[in-house]
């Protein structure tokens, strides 16, 4: 945080610098874009609430990556994500929108989500956040030896699974 | 494939995925506002099955006693469930779990998406049957408070799993008397995460993770009834997390998941973990959860990561686990 900016405009670029790119990797994470949005003002609200307490010892895109990553997973965890009508049959309900949707880019998404969510949280930092093996580690607070494990594993799983699939 | 040519490919896979997933131009001023005006409803609709008593964080008594009509939350026996995604329960407008011969039916009103931490001020709630204001507590060391979970223990409640302090989110559990009074509250070291837990002769005991240098592990933390730490234990290397707790008969049981299953364990007062069974699953877990129902079967749910399930099927699973023999097993 810069020294001169008050909290509100603290927050105010950190929304314009970083919500694409949280609100991309949320929805590569939750599979929903209602539920990334969701995500993503959940980041920034808790962020803003941290302002105060971030004393810039990582660098703004870890931190908050690690604020997202942790949100995701509580949402994954939480009962949005629980319960039921047996009475109503898949066949009833509204169509899951724009997640479905045929792209050419298919085979890999499918199999980054495939991945198991340790495994695509390093994906998707190392690989779309273009973060290094050290910001991953910094990121996730992990160590860079376990980031790497990971992101071998990953990167074994996403071959076998583009290759299975008749992809190169 | 090359690393290039694979973080080209995630590259393009993600943002086609997220395509028309457009920047919100009010987001900035809508999280300053919230803070300012207090307008957020703390909201946070997840109950235990168990419960009988429901505490709502609200930002006022009025709302309070408003929320609790959406609240209403009943036990079945034979609970069967098929899932809904979280849009599709915003879409359908239920508001309470109904029976329906041997199925659980069910789902949350969700007319406010913000889940929040207690601010400065706000209070816990706790109402009755008929969503009259029984007491209400507002006390510092809650401030920053995330409690969606609430468990009674003859003249006490449990509130939990989580807050936000001054060295970022900790998992916290705090003791409330029946009368409304703070009795302590326990915060966790970083790391620690508490999934669930439940009261048990002497304290209470609390299942979920802690996380070190080569991840996560599945994680039990016994407290006494002030508050203190009687004991800890973590499961076998591959049980990345526990995620419910429940007692069956005079046994404590725990469920948790590996990689690629889910795993019922036995808990016992003195803190050891005795694995029971693993349930292979063919798709990556994103939570488990544990619950006996009303007919005295343990049922045991994994859901399944996000879609990982093709369209049309349940991302939820269940198992009724033959409790009694795997006890008895060695």
């Amino acid at each position: 945080m810069e020294r001169s900016e008050t909290r509100e405009e603290t927050l105010s670029r950190l929304v314009d610098t970083w919500q694409t790119p949280l609100l991309r990797t949320c929805n590569a994470c939750l599979q929903d874009p209602a539920l990334a949005q969701d995500a993503v003002q959940e980041t920034f609200w808790k962020a803003y609430r941290a302002l105060g307490s971030f004393r810039g010892e990582s660098s703004e895109k870890t931190w908050l990556m690690h604020i997202a990553l942790n949100t995701c997973r509580d949402m994954q965890r939480s009962g949005w994500l629980r319960h039921v009508d047996r009475r109503v049959t898949p066949e009833d309900l509204p169509a899951r929108g724009a997640v479905d949707e045929p792209v050419e880019e298919n085979a890999l998404m499918a199999a980054v989500r495939a991945l198991p969510g340790r495994l695509r949280e390093v994906t998707l930092l190392y690989y779309y956040q273009d973060m290094t093996v050290g910001e991953v580690a910094e990121t996730l607070h992990l160590a860079q030896s376990t980031v790497s494990g990971r992101l071998k594993r990953a990167r074994e799983r996403l071959r076998s699974a583009l290759e299975g699939g008749g992809e190169t | 494939m090359t690393e290039e040519e694979l973080r080209r490919r995630v590259h393009r896979a993600v943002d086609a995925a997220a395509e028309g997933l457009a920047p919100d131009a009010g987001l900035a001023e809508r999280v300053c506002a919230g803070r300012r005006g207090g307008e957020r409803v703390h909201r946070r609709l997840v109950t235990a099955l168990a419960c009988a008593v429901a505490v709502t964080l609200l930002t006022s008594c009025a709302l309070a006693a408003a929320l609790w009509q959406q609240l209403e939350l009943r036990r079945y026996s034979g609970v069967e469930m098929i899932e809904l995604t979280p849009k599709q329960w915003r879409e359908y407008d239920w508001s309470h779990l109904l029976a329906d011969g041997s199925h659980l039916l069910g789902g949350y009103r969700l007319e406010e998406d913000v889940i929040a931490p207690m601010e400065p001020g706000d209070a816990v709630v706790r109402v009755d049957g008929g969503g009259h204001v029984l007491w209400s507590l507002t006390d510092a060391r809650l401030d920053g408070a995330l409690f969606d979970r609430v468990e009674e223990a003859g003249d006490s409640l449990y509130l939990g799993p989580e807050q936000m302090c001054a060295e970022g989110w900790r998992a916290a559990l705090a003791k409330v008397s029946t009368a409304g009074e703070l009795q302590w509250r326990y915060v966790g070291a970083e790391g620690e995460t508490i999934c669930d837990f439940m009261p048990v002769a002497g304290g209470v005991l609390c299942v979920g993770s802690l996380r070190e240098e080569d991840g996560e592990n599945g994680w039990v933390l016994a407290l006494n009834e002030d508050g203190i730490v009687r004991w800890t234990a973590e499961c076998a290397a591959d049980v990345e997390c526990l995620g419910g707790v429940c007692r069956w008969q005079e046994h404590l049981l725990a469920a948790g998941q590996t990689e690629d299953s889910a795993v019922l364990l036995e808990v016992t007062e003195t803190g050891e973990v005795r694995e029971l069974a693993r349930i292979p699953m063919t798709e990556p877990i994103s939570t488990v959860t544990l619950a006996e129902t009303d007919g005295g079967r343990l049922l045991l749910t994994a859901k399944l990561q996000e879609q990982t399930a093709a369209e049309g099927e349940s991302s939820l699973c269940y198992a009724v686990l033959p409790v009694e023999e795997l006890l008895a097993g060695e």
